[in-house]
């Protein structure tokens, strides 16, 4: 069993899985039970003047027989008074001493942020996380995406927080802009010491096409929503990514998007997080999921000899290139082995209609289609929809006059 | 007048559950999923009657049941009959794919019987007839071959009239099919549906008997000849006739349509023998296990790799817990005489005279019952009285008290 202890802007860790600002993190007693399941850090849901939040509040995307492979919410910060939070949140840090306890703060004035930052290191917050990112409700008030789309707003309350803060800054960063880098920057220049991302993904999840109302409904009415779950993650990873590779911010990231499991998070890591957070994984299917997340992560370890979860992170960065980088003369072709084939022929249908019209149907057999190699161009589409393992490969190959 | 004979609430049939239940929503949905829709898909070649198949799996993954069903029944108008009772395990869902990544094949007949039962439970119509073109066609025999041409018929506008000898519509898809596998009111749901096409149906009309072909000829423009495959063949062997001997398609469609007082005496039947090894004796034996009897017999005349019952129905019989006895002759000795000259004579408890009224096989205590094993040595082809050939034809063995009339 790997040493799995992450040590993410100088506060340790159990591991690096940290259950994200959300419903699961709403009460000292979910949050306990969560460290108690063996979650090494907590981010309690986002503190901040009180709100009244709406029924319904959530909405998801089912794909293939699959549940929730996308989410949506339009549920505000925390509904509960803040001094029941802070209560709760002192027992939490005072029971569990040894997992990271995160206050996630959203208020508007100098002020407010001024007091609310004293209370929550008040009750042994370990770090403060500033919620620039809830792409819903939050923002029509001119906070959450409203702070984290104008980089000089962020720059500028990031500072006060700096100012005030004697624990950790983290700002939590919106996907709902053009070039993520942007608002990273300013976090760093306004003093933050790492940036978490992403938020949830402005939405619209679905339509009831009988009664013409988006979901979900509130009284017959819709509104949109932040998207998240599974579905997410592409998305996520590359904004890790770019930051990561951005020299102007250079300052932790705590990733987060979409991770279901310890592949996910690993993934995270090697594309530049210092950590992870998990929301929807939790809501689907409880805090139990860390028992994997930490045995497949140091089973990873151990296979491919990381001492240290912090080893792992940015590993994939350097190969994260921009398009011009990559070797245009490499060549690889569609290789099908007919022992494994199982003549579905949907490599046929896909590369004639959404390739290059190299893969026929070998009229004398069922099986195994045959590739005419001078017309593949190594899309590799034909591996990708191929549903028998091992069927389809892509064979390195010398490019011919023909691809230029 | 077109209106089938109506069914007996009481028959036997109505005691057997569905073999393979029906999916709800949720599992065709989920099943309609996992379909990878293959591009010229195995499936679709394997269907006799060409449905295409990932067509309308597709429709019933997108929640569009009403385009599943139509795809269906543009191929198949039998679509639901076909849904319940073809030997998928051979046919489409032998052919599939996932066979072949070792994986479950996707339950094809299931989803094709809830697209249907789908949407005629929503009272969805799929076609009208044509406009009138003044011609018409007699269709000789109820069954589905005439419905389905009678159905094509009227969607171009031709008069079909179907005529019956019976009084009961769809032939074997009513009076025939297993039911355990489709329950005959399935049937006459489809014959409705076409009979509302505007088809209609002339019952006690027999071929040759009150109906004459030339004159048929001389009055539409067309005939149809919709006969089907007739009666049970007759089996020559001694102590056929005994009044608890029946042919499979008599027994079975009395099981299906008749009431269950027409088949009282099945109620003491303890044991009882099938004798041949095609797929209506493997029919013939999980109906008689699924109606109570304790022991089944199949006897067939040689082994099991040569029987022509599909491996899948034996498999499931064998787990029902019929017994088979392979290389035997099976055959009814009456007192005294049939079969006296084989050889390795081997008789059987159970099947013997000293349980008298307790083996379904046994008329009273002086009968008895003898099976073979394996031919007499330099005999390859006949048995006595040329029985073998004969023995084969004859499915189903089975033995009733009262009347003494052969099934026919």
């Amino acid at each position: 069993m790997a040493d799995l202890t992450t040590k993410f802007l100088g506060i340790t860790s159990p591991n690096p899985f940290w259950l994200a600002s959300a419903p699961p993190t709403n009460t000292g007693g979910q949050v306990m039970r969560a460290f108690e399941a063996g979650w090494g850090g907590a981010v309690w849901k986002t503190l901040g003047k009180p709100i009244t939040n709406v029924s319904s509040r959530f909405g998801a995307i089912d794909y293939a027989g699959r549940k929730v492979a996308g989410f949506n919410n339009i549920e505000l910060i925390t509904d509960r008074p803040l001094d029941v939070n802070l209560k709760e949140m002192a027992e939490a840090k005072r029971r569990y001493p040894k997992h990271t306890l995160v206050a996630s703060l959203m208020v508007e004035t100098r002020e407010e942020w001024k007091d609310i930052i004293r209370k929550v290191e008040d009750v042994g917050s370990d770090a403060i996380e500033l919620n620039f990112g809830c792409p819903h409700g939050m923002c029509e008030r001119g906070m959450g995406s409203a702070v984290g789309q104008e980089p000089k707003l962020l720059e500028l309350i990031t500072s006060w927080a700096k100012e005030f803060a004697r624990v950790p800054v983290i700002v939590k960063l919106t996907p709902n802009i053009t070039d993520v880098t942007r608002p990273a920057q300013a976090a760093k220049r306004g003093g933050a010491d790492a940036v978490s991302l992403i938020n949830t993904i402005k939405s619209i999840i679905a339509v009831d096409i009988n009664d013409f109302v988006p979901l979900p409904k509130v009284a017959g009415k819709s509104t949109n929503g932040g998207y998240c779950g599974p579905a997410v993650k592409p998305i996520a990873l590359h904004m890790v990514g770019s930051i990561a590779k951005d020299r102007l911010v250079g300052i932790p990231i705590s990733g987060i998007g979409g991770i279901s499991d310890w592949r996910d998070a690993v993934e995270f890591m090697l594309m530049g997080a210092g950590n992870v957070q998990v929301c929807t994984a939790v809501m689907h299917y409880g805090y139990r999921i860390i028992e994997d997340m930490v045995e497949g992560l140091s089973d990873y370890m151990d296979a491919k000899g990381f001492r240290t979860p912090m080893e792992i992170t940015g590993k994939a960065v350097p190969n994260y290139k921009e398009w011009g980088e990559l070797d245009q003369s490499y060549h690889h072709v569609a290789e099908i082995h007919p022992e494994a084939c199982i003549g579905c022929n949907l490599c046929v249908v896909a590369c004639d209609d959404g390739g290059h019209q190299c893969i026929a149907v070998k009229p004398e057999v069922r099986r195994a289609p045959i590739v005419h190699e001078p017309e593949c161009v190594g899309c590799n589409l034909c591996e990708l929809v191929c549903p028998s393992p091992g069927a389809i490969t892509m064979r390195k190959t010398e490019r011919t006059a023909h691809h230029h | 007048m077109s209106t089938s004979k109506r069914l007996n609430s009481d028959r036997l049939e109505t005691q057997f559950k569905d073999f393979k239940p029906a999916l709800d929503r949720a599992e065709a949905t989920e099943e309609a999923q996992r379909c990878i829709n293959c591009f010229d898909a195995p499936c679709i070649k394997a269907c006799p009657t060409g449905i295409d198949i990932p067509k309308f799996i597709r429709r019933i993954g997108s929640n569009h049941v009403q385009g599943a069903a139509k795809t269906i029944l543009d191929s198949n108008i039998f679509g639901l009959s076909c849904a319940e009772c073809c030997p998928v395990e051979t046919l489409c869902e032998g052919a599939c794919v996932y066979n072949d990544l070792n994986h479950k094949p996707i339950t094809i007949g299931k989803l094709q019987r809830f697209a249907i039962e789908t949407a005629y439970d929503a009272s969805m119509e799929f076609y009208k007839p044509g406009k009138a073109s003044g011609k018409k066609v007699a269709l000789l025999g109820a069954g589905p071959a005439s419905f389905a041409a009678a159905h094509e018929l009227r969607i171009h506008g031709h008069e079909a009239v179907i005529f019956e000898k019976s009084e009961i519509a769809g032939g074997l898809n009513t009076t025939g099919i297993a039911p355990y596998k489709m329950r005959a009111e399935v049937s006459l749901r489809e014959v409705e549906r076409i009979l509302k096409m505007g088809v209609k149906v002339e019952y006690g009309k027999e071929l040759g008997r009150n109906v004459d072909l030339n004159k048929l000829v001389q009055e539409y423009d067309a005939v149809f000849l919709g006969l089907g495959l007739g009666a049970d063949s007759k089996f020559d062997a001694a102590g056929a006739d005994h009044p608890r001997v029946t042919g499979a398609v008599d027994f079975i469609a009395k099981m299906k349509t008749c009431q269950a007082s027409e088949l009282a005496w099945m109620k003491n039947v303890k044991t009882a023998l099938v004798i041949g090894g095609g797929n209506t004796a493997l029919d013939a034996c999980r109906e008689l296990k699924g109606l109570g009897v304790e022991q089944v017999v199949v006897s067939y005349r040689r082994g099991e790799a040569e029987m022509s019952g599909y491996k899948h129905e034996f498999k499931w019989a064998r787990q029902e817990g019929v017994d088979f006895w392979f290389h035997t002759l099976g055959g009814c000795r009456w007192p005294g005489n049939a079969y006296r000259d084989h050889t390795d004579v081997e008789r059987r408890p159970g099947f013997s005279g000293d349980r008298p009224g307790k083996a379904g096989v046994v008329a009273d205590k002086n009968d008895w019952f003898e099976i073979r094993k394996g031919p007499p040595a330099g005999r390859t082809q006949d048995g006595p009285h040329g029985a073998r050939e004969n023995i084969c034809r004859w499915r189903l063995g089975q033995w009733r008290n009262g009347s003494r009339q052969r099934s026919g």
